[in-house]
């Protein structure tokens, strides 16, 4: 059996059309969406606010310029990056070009000015002009309004001053708020495009076990005939083709895996131990595919090719693999239609890798697997039932 | 003895065509057993019927004594078949083809090392087991397509039609090896088009026509079941109207043909032909340069029992 499965596994190694859509597919396509969502991305990723700061005499004498520096240090929570101008007109030169989100200045009393640019988008991305703008006013008005509370309070009761710890305390606003991760990793809608992604390269790599298994097959290849006169049995023959295929549709899933990983820096939750176990389930759920098809009886191997051709397009679209209308599609299928849903492998390894991505535990990742386990499970007895005591009336 | 190869009553249809019409074969263990039969006679259906490969409506199959089953598995590791059609990875080489085809038969692998190196040099593929098949000639294809057959050493094996389309020294090398399994004790069932192959090598000889057995027997048998006898040849430089008509005239003779110099008479079967034409030539004072006489071929006795009307 060793060298029968040896000998299957060389032979699709060798055959190179089976990598076309098996490996080659994924690792383009994920390449073409890296450079696609790459904007997306960087529109959801907050980068600090280029602001142009008017340097005069009056900027170094006032508070806020002691603010402005807090906010600009380096770090994860630097919110500005300032650009220091000597006058107002090379600010407001460098604010007209788009060099900067809006200027920083302070009047001859120390109170801050903002000037930002008109309401379009400064970067090209929608919306992102709207949210530079509001950081710059709300640091501005923050300012205002912390530093009229002081000065009442100085008026009021100057002995809170005693105590600048108590004043600190009061005036920062984590004693009101906490941060709390509702995800295990911060939502990246794009993501998802990619696990879709993986759910479309696994039915298409349902090709390999597919071609494995009609070469089984008396009746749609001479090989076939020959193996079928041969001493090992049905059932052994099914076993080491299973095998080999899975070890081939598996290595492709790992090695896009790898790609998508490391290159194109998908997130899958930082648990690349359970995203590979994924991939190997995925495969399994190729090979049964693979086999089911295969099997069918009355059908040749172009007939087949194209029912799984045609069929992993049709469920891809249901995975949401073909943009946010068919991602809203998918959602709303998977809403409303939740057996539906299940029922497509595409979309139940694209969950999967989601689940690995948004949810802390790894509950919810255990029902998905189980969930394709169980199609797996049932596709591989659709094989057996057609592959079982099979003989030809004509080959 | 018992047979190697018992079938009975065997009767396969496709539709409303009658493949095999209660086909019945014996063949006992050590014959080289030529199959012969026109285009869609029944031979290769009746061989994967024997092998399990299609289904049949009726009859009874047995190998080495024992039914024929789909999961005989201890059966089949004791047949070795090679396909009308070369059935070869075509993503393997030579030497990986054999192994693996080998492996369905044999599990051990040291044993099996030992087969697929004398698979290889019995084929004489020793210079090519690294290639892959579309690498090879269309012989070298039909040989490897052999070792792959019989690298397992079987006790019966089938060859359906295993020289088409090979040049003359590999037909004979084809020819000589299975003579040589067959020393070694392996029964051969031969399926083949070329009358003179089955002449050469078989032991006993079945003529199929649609889907029957028409003719059983040795190759003298078959010859003498015929009404088609001797041809004779003599190289005459004249002959006159008169004689060529008492040739003609003579009780075994079936038809004449002169081309000027060349007299072909074609007799019945007959003690004294060659005597009683060569009688009538000397009355007429007709000299008689070379004289053959040529025994009918077993292509005679297959044309007389299935006819010469084309087949599909």
């Amino acid at each position: 059996m060793g060298t029968v499965f040896l000998g299957t596994l060389r032979m699709l190694v060798r055959e190179r059309s089976l990598f076309v859509w098996a490996l080659a597919f994924p690792l383009i396509l994920s390449t073409i969406f890296m450079f696609m969502f790459d904007k997306i991305d960087e529109g959801t990723v907050f980068e600090p606010v280029a602001t142009a700061v008017v340097a005069d005499e009056a900027w170094g004498e006032s508070g806020f310029s002691a603010v402005v520096d807090q906010l600009s240090q380096p770090g994860g929570d630097k919110l500005l990056d300032i650009r220091e101008f000597a006058s107002g007109e090379a600010a407001r030169a460098a604010l007209e070009s788009g060099e900067v989100a809006g200027v920083l200045r302070v009047d001859a009393e120390g109170r801050p000015e903002v000037e930002v640019a008109p309401a379009v988008s400064l970067e090209g991305v929608a919306g992102l002009g709207d949210v530079n703008r509001s950081i710059l006013e709300t640091v501005a008005t923050a300012y205002l309004q912390n530093a009229r509370l002081i000065a009442d309070l100085a008026a009021q009761n100057p002995l809170v001053f005693a105590d600048l710890s108590a004043v600190e305390a009061a005036f920062s606003e984590e004693g009101y708020t906490k941060e709390v991760s509702l995800t295990r990793s911060a939502p990246r809608e794009t993501v998802r495009f990619y696990y879709a992604l993986f759910g479309m390269a696994a039915l298409f790599g349902a090709q390999i076990a597919m071609y494995a298994i009609c070469q089984t097959q008396p009746n749609l290849s001479p090989v076939g005939a020959r193996r079928a006169l041969g001493g090992l049995s049905r059932g052994r023959t099914l076993l080491v083709t299973v095998a080999a295929s899975w070890l081939v549709s598996f290595a492709c899933l790992a090695v896009a895996f790898a790609y998508v990983r490391l290159v194109v820096g998908v997130d899958f939750g930082n648990r690349d131990g359970a995203a590979l176990l994924g991939m190997a389930a995925a495969a399994l759920m190729a090979c049964s595919v693979g086999c089911a098809l295969g099997a069918l009886p009355k059908v040749d191997m172009g007939g087949k090719a194209g029912l799984l051709t045609g069929g992993t397009c049709l469920l891809s679209l249901f995975a949401g693999l073909y943009g946010q209308p068919c991602m809203q599609l998918a959602d709303e299928v998977a809403r409303n239609f939740p057996l539906l849903a299940s029922l497509n492998p595409a979309k139940a390894i694209c969950d999967m890798f989601y689940s690995l991505y948004y949810y802390d535990g790894l509950a919810v990742f255990g029902e998905k697997l189980a969930l394709l386990a169980a199609t797996t499970a049932v596709l591989f007895a659709v094989a057996m039932v057609f592959m079982r005591r099979q003989r030809y009336a004509s080959i | 003895m018992s047979a190697i190869v018992e079938v009975n009553n065997l009767v396969k249809r496709y539709g409303d065509v009658m493949a095999l019409d209660h086909f019945d074969l014996t063949i006992q263990p050590g014959e080289v057993f030529g199959l012969l039969g026109p285009n869609g006679s029944g031979k290769t259906t009746a061989i994967n019927c024997i092998l399990q490969l299609l289904t049949y409506d009726k009859g009874i199959i047995q190998l080495f004594g024992q039914p024929m089953t789909p999961t005989a598995y201890q059966l089949k590791r004791k047949i070795g078949v090679v396909p009308q059609n070369v059935a070869l990875f075509e993503e393997l080489t030579v030497q990986e083809n054999i192994d693996f085809f080998c492996a369905l038969y044999v599990a051990d692998r040291k044993e099996r090392r030992r087969l697929v190196e004398e698979a290889i040099s019995f084929v004489g593929l020793e210079d090519y087991r690294k290639f892959r098949p579309r690498k090879l000639s269309g012989g070298l294809l039909r040989r490897l397509n052999i070792a792959c057959g019989i690298a397992h050493c079987p006790s019966l094996a089938f060859f359906d039609e295993p020289t088409v389309a090979v040049d003359p020294q590999s037909r004979n090398a084809i020819l000589e090896g299975i003579r040589l399994m067959n020393e070694r004790g392996c029964t051969v069932v031969y399926t083949s088009h070329y009358m003179e192959e089955v002449e050469e090598i078989c032991s006993r000889i079945m003529i199929m026509d649609r889907g029957r057995a028409v003719a059983v027997g040795t190759n003298a048998e078959l010859k003498a079941m015929v009404g088609t006898g001797e041809r004779i040849r003599a190289e005459v430089a004249l002959l006159p109207d008169e004689v060529r008509r008492r040739i003609a005239s003579l009780p075994h003779v079936r038809r004449i043909d002169y081309d000027g110099e060349l007299l072909s008479v074609h007799c019945e079967q007959g003690a004294h032909n060659v005597g009683d034409v060569l009688g009538v030539l000397a009355d007429a004072s007709i000299a008689v340069g070379r004289l053959y006489s040529e025994p009918p071929t077993l292509n005679d006795v297959f044309l007389e029992i299935t006819g010469k009307q084309l087949r599909d």
